[in-house]
């Protein structure tokens, strides 16, 4: 059994005008700094199982302004399995994490009155990938990748959605950093912006694509 | 002043949950199980988590040394685990 831990300090997050959060970067919007720590804990003596929870915390707002105090806070929960069933070798990694920011008042592009919403977005993934990595021909380079992913934005908010999406890939390694890869990704995209803002709520956007990717990581 | 109190009681708490536990951790000692594996199996559990495991000869001695100090800290293993694992990939 292995316990691991992060924990960093950094200039964080920057709240933008319509409620979503970008990094702050080196140009800093405020004196505030964030918190971010992660615990890992690995049972196995192999180290194939590692399931971890992270927080990040701090103040996102402009100095000087009204959303100076906001506080946005981010929780988050990970997984990731490595498995070798002969002859195969089965990844799965999943990850889920929410985000809230405090309460504040924004202004309707539509009108330019005020609005305000729970700003609250959860996202997910899992996924899962299957390697016949004990063959000896080059059927070893194959591999099948699945992965669902979730993106729940605040209701009623100018940025508000509900993306469920589907993936499935079929990639060949042409060497041990060097991939091709084939993707079929499926997207349901269900609206969350209010009538108010100039929304259709619940209107589906749904798209496929496909994707021929080559990548050699560095 | 409500949301500073609870900013502050969440730091304070990150902070203390940090400590204790690096203070656990490094309390812990490496099991007996893991301090009897080799360098081959160590190099086959821990880097494939995150990659695949390029083959000893992908690299030069000299480079292993500077790949296993730079991974270590990426992949959570101890000065004896990266030790055996260089040292396999060297031969």
């Amino acid at each position: 059994m292995k316990w691991s831990y992060d924990v960093a300090i950094s200039n964080g997050l920057k709240l933008l005008p319509d409620g979503t959060l970008e990094n702050a970067g080196i140009t800093d919007n405020n004196k505030n700094k964030t918190i971010t720590a992660r615990i890992g804990w690995l049972p196995l003596s192999n180290s194939s199982l590692e399931i971890g929870a992270s927080i990040m915390t701090g103040k996102v707002g402009d100095a000087g302004t009204a959303t100076e105090n906001l506080t946005a806070n981010l929780y988050g929960l990970d997984l990731n399995l490595i498995e070798n069933i002969k002859p195969f070798q089965l990844n799965i990694k999943g990850q889920y994490s929410v985000t809230d920011v405090g309460h504040t008042e924004f202004i309707n592009p539509v009108d330019s009155s005020s609005y305000s919403f729970t700003n609250h977005t959860t996202t997910g993934y899992i996924m899962g990938s299957l390697r016949p990595t004990l063959y000896k021909s080059f059927i070893k380079n194959f591999e099948l990748a699945v992965r669902y992913g979730n993106y729940t934005t605040p209701l009623n908010s100018i940025w508000g959605t509900k993306d469920n999406s589907l993936a499935v890939g079929l990639n060949y390694w042409l060497s041990w950093r060097t991939v091709i890869r084939y993707t079929y990704e499926a997207i349901n995209e269900s609206s969350r912006v209010s009538t108010d803002l100039g929304g259709t709520p619940g209107s589906v956007t749904k798209s496929n694509s496909m994707y021929l990717q080559f990548s050699i990581q560095l | 002043m409500k949301i500073l109190n609870r900013n502050l009681i969440i730091m304070s708490a990150i902070v203390v949950i940090t400590t204790v536990s690096a203070a656990i951790l490094n309390s812990c000692t490496v099991s007996k199980k893991v301090e009897s594996k080799s360098g081959a199996q160590l190099w086959a559990e821990n880097c494939q988590r995150c990659h695949n495991t390029p083959s000893p000869s992908s690299f030069s001695p000299e480079q292993w040394e500077t790949i296993g100090m730079h991974m270590q800290s990426r992949a959570l293993i101890t000065d004896k685990e990266r030790d055996k694992i260089v040292a396999f990939l060297k031969q």
